[in-house]
């Protein structure tokens, strides 16, 4: 299980025909950045080869934070999505992960997967319109 | 021409010293250092060295000069020199006295919300009224116009190092030299008789008041950083202006720069006031007020507060014109506003709220 | 429920623990060697030593195992350095005195209500905190200390955790009203100073399982330090680790051209035990050391009164 796991962060932040890193030595989520998609939906399974990275990010200051939705381009496919965990640090005594976290959103804003296979920050729970997100949900940190 | 200077300085300070002694009543110490450099003043050309009026008083009699200065005024258990002064009732529309204080740092504290912010630390040392200016003399306020004026010194210093021509309303007050004085505007009903001391529980936890400090000088600073212009990019053809100012204003209709434009210059080292923070708690045994959010100043400096405007005292007036420790009861050592989280209590707990709605 | 070994502590890893590898339930404690060293033949107390040699041999010989034993006795009571908790020490400046008493007063007054225990980093530790948007309002996180920072009131301390292949942390207040209780379930030291380098170490390093059982400290213990030597992840890494003289990294994998500048970033030694470059590091002068250390003691013997008093 673990091993998946550590292959899943290499191939994220590592291109595998490179040598040298290519991603941003910025954490937070900007234009270009990579992500990992964290949900059981076909499309993200089938984008480990590439990993999906932000084309968007629907607010003002430009910058992905917890609970933002942002436009990812995943197997030559534009995709809104939410992002449901950050490396960037935030408030204290909220958890920081390791990797920027998304789940993909259909057009209508619903979660395309039916599980979300790691845990979410309860922070976002404060949110009411995600109603349908925290119902896919299996852990809260 | 330094000689001169120095002999007579070390005569004076000789006789300072013997007087000294005779007023304590017992020998001196003249330090070993005072006699060599006796000695030196009969060669002129041996004298390298400055001497100061206290390098020739032992460290025993610096203790006494300083113990000296805070005790010389008063006359017995009370330091006023008159009978007390009339005290009068609040009524909406005066205005108290402010304190100055000294600035010791930033304190984290919680709300009862667990909601932690930063509050800043300011202790009242040795504050004392010492003169009350009535409103014919008075300098006047520039909005009133009419308002009497109260001067307010605050932490104890050194006679050695004070101009004797400074000493004067000190001296009227009967209490000890001060480091620092400010001039309060205040109403007439609130006037304070000189020598009474002021203390921290002149304002009361939830109160809002107005700050002012010396912000920290930052010497002669440009343009970007003094007034937070853009300046010019880093390249694409620039010669010799990256951190400039730009244009200074128009051609030949005014044919000069307006008044009052941003420029290159010293920047820092100013009074600035930081309007409206609220007293969080307030700490009765060593006098310090823990206000929320910054104060601009460095630690160890001078700070002047007073009342805010955002205040509401209708129902609720504040000690006037100052709170006299002698006449209630005494309060506790800490006070603390009703949001704060105290560090007795216990920790903050969420209620279910679906629970409640079932 | 699983059992739990000290050696074997992680089911994904094999973590080494130096817990159980003490000599802890021997008879002999470990200073009783072959040959003993000069001071502990010159502590015999003078009334032992024999005039006739041969009348009175086998009299030292008992009583030297007993001298050996209870002087390593008070030894290994010796060892057990009284605990401080690092953050009442103020940090070097131009700072209050007065503010950093009522600071410390402060901190105490908040270990009366909340039980704040021993803790270093690499410990283990549980922490129940009050959350709103948690079900049960309260919520629980298991995971490795790997960092301890700040002074008095901000003191905090980050846990580390994976779960479900996803590294976390969060970083606690340790004063703060919202936490409720927290648990140490492993008590351990590690090599270095802070452990942030294991967000680049394998996961197994740092997965640590939310059921855990406490494993008890014996009191009066020394506390073990856990000397365990961490495999990286491939590159790339948040820092260049290898720059950092970190005792318990693995950097075999370090290219040799990255170690070739490991160099020119390490302090060289004669700066280390520079006098004058230690010097601003002694601000606190050994009087106020003395004072905040009996203060720390005041505030233990009143925790003892209350604890008996509420027992």
């Amino acid at each position: 299980m673990w091993q998946r796991s550590v292959l899943c962060l290499a191939r994220q932040t590592t291109c595998p025909l490179m040598k040298f890193s290519t991603t941003t030595p910025c954490s937070a989520i900007i234009l270009r950045t990579r992500l990992r998609v964290v949900d059981n939906s076909a499309l993200g399974a089938s984008a480990i080869d590439r990993p999906p990275y932000c084309i968007h990010v629907y607010n003002k200051k430009h910058v992905g934070k917890l609970g933002d939705t942002v436009l990812v381009a995943i197997k030559g496919e534009k995709k809104k999505a939410l992002v449901v965990g950050v490396r960037r640090p935030g408030d204290n005594m909220t958890p920081r992960f390791d990797t920027n976290n998304i789940i993909l959103l259909e057009d209508n804003g619903n979660p395309t997967g039916t599980r979300i296979t790691v845990p979410i920050p309860s922070v976002l729970r404060k949110r009411t319109d995600l109603s349908k997100v925290f119902a896919i949900a299996t852990k809260f940190v | 021409m330094a000689t001169s200077w120095c002999l007579t300085s070390m005569r004076n300070s000789l006789l300072k010293v013997v007087k000294f002694s005779v007023i304590q009543g017992r020998n001196t110490q003249i330090g070993e250092n005072f006699v060599q450099r006796l000695k030196a003043c009969t060669c002129s050309h041996l004298i390298q060295h400055r001497s100061y009026y206290d390098n020739t008083l032992t460290s025993e009699n610096q203790k006494f000069v300083y113990q000296w200065n805070l005790l010389k005024h008063q006359f017995g258990p009370s330091p006023l020199k008159d009978s007390p002064w009339p005290r009068q009732d609040w009524k909406p529309g005066s205005k108290r006295t402010g304190l100055i204080a000294v600035k010791l740092g930033m304190y984290p504290m919680w709300t009862k919300s667990g909601k932690k912010f930063v509050t800043t630390a300011l202790q009242i040392q040795d504050c004392n009224v010492i003169r009350y200016v009535p409103p014919d003399i008075a300098p006047g306020d520039d909005q009133t116009g009419k308002n009497a004026a109260i001067e307010v010194g605050a932490k104890n210093a050194s006679p050695l190092y004070m101009d004797k021509g400074l000493t004067h309303k000190f001296h009227d007050a009967c209490v000890p030299l001060k480091q620092r004085t400010v001039l309060f505007y205040v109403t007439e009903n609130s006037a304070i008789q000189p020598g009474t001391p002021l203390y921290a529980t002149h304002f009361r936890p939830g109160m809002y008041v107005d700050c002012c400090g010396k912000t920290i000088g930052k010497g002669f600073q440009g343009v970007m950083k003094r007034w937070g212009m853009k300046g010019q990019p880093a390249s694409h053809g620039q010669t010799k202006t990256h951190r400039r100012m730009g244009a200074t204003g128009g051609g030949g209709s005014p044919g000069r720069i307006w008044k009052g434009k941003k420029m290159p210059g010293p920047m820092g080292n100013k009074w600035r006031w930081t309007r409206c923070l609220k007293i969080w708690r307030i700490n009765t045994r060593h006098n310090i007020i823990f206000v929320e959010g910054n104060v601009s100043g460095s630690k160890g400096g001078f700070v002047k507060i007073k009342d805010s405007l955002n205040n509401r005292f209708e129902n609720d007036p504040p000690p006037f014109p100052t709170h006299y420790p002698e006449d209630g009861d005494a309060l506790a050592e800490e006070l603390y506003d009703e949001d704060l989280h105290e560090m007795l209590q216990e920790s903050v707990a969420f209620e279910e709220e679906e629970e409640e709605e079932r | 429920m699983k059992n739990y070994d000290h050696d074997n502590l992680c089911p994904g890893g094999n973590v080494r623990h130096f817990a159980s590898q003490d000599s802890s339930g021997k008879d002999e404690p470990p200073t009783n060697s072959k040959s003993p060293s000069d001071n502990e033949v010159d502590a015999i107390p003078e009334r032992l030593s024999p005039d006739n040699k041969a009348a009175t041999l086998p009299a030292p010989k008992i009583s030297l195992d007993l001298l050996r034993r209870r002087q390593a006795q008070k030894k290994d009571q010796e060892q057990v350095e009284k605990f401080i908790t690092p953050e009442i020490y103020p940090p070097m400046g131009r700072r209050s005195k007065i503010l950093d008493y009522l600071e410390r007063q402060d901190c105490f007054k908040r270990r009366m209500v909340m039980d704040i225990p021993e803790f270093y980093v690499g410990s283990i530790l549980a922490v129940t905190m009050a959350d709103p948007h948690a079900n049960g309002k309260t919520s629980r996180l298991v995971g490795i200390c790997i960092e301890r920072k700040n002074y008095g009131l901000g003191a905090s301390f980050k846990l580390r955790n994976v779960i479900d292949g996803q590294g976390l942390e969060v970083l606690y207040e340790l004063y703060s009203p919202l936490l409720h209780k927290l648990e140490v379930l492993k008590l351990e030291k590690r090599t270095d100073a802070h452990l942030l380098y294991l967000r680049d170490a394998l996961p197994e390093y740092s997965t640590i399982d939310p059921d855990m059982i406490a494993i008890k400290h014996p009191p009066g213990r020394p506390v073990p330090v856990n000397d365990i030597v961490v495999k990286m992840k491939p590159r790339p890494w948040h820092r260049r680790w290898e720059r950092y003289e970190l005792k318990g990294l693995d950097v075999s994998g370090v290219s040799q051209s990255r170690m070739a500048t490991v160099q020119d970033h390490i302090l060289p030694e004669y700066k280390k035990m520079d006098l004058l470059m230690m010097y601003p590091r002694y601000d606190i002068t050994e009087k106020e050391r003395m004072r905040i250390e009996r203060e720390w003691e005041v505030h233990q013997n009143e925790l003892e009164r209350t604890a008996k008093k509420g027992s």
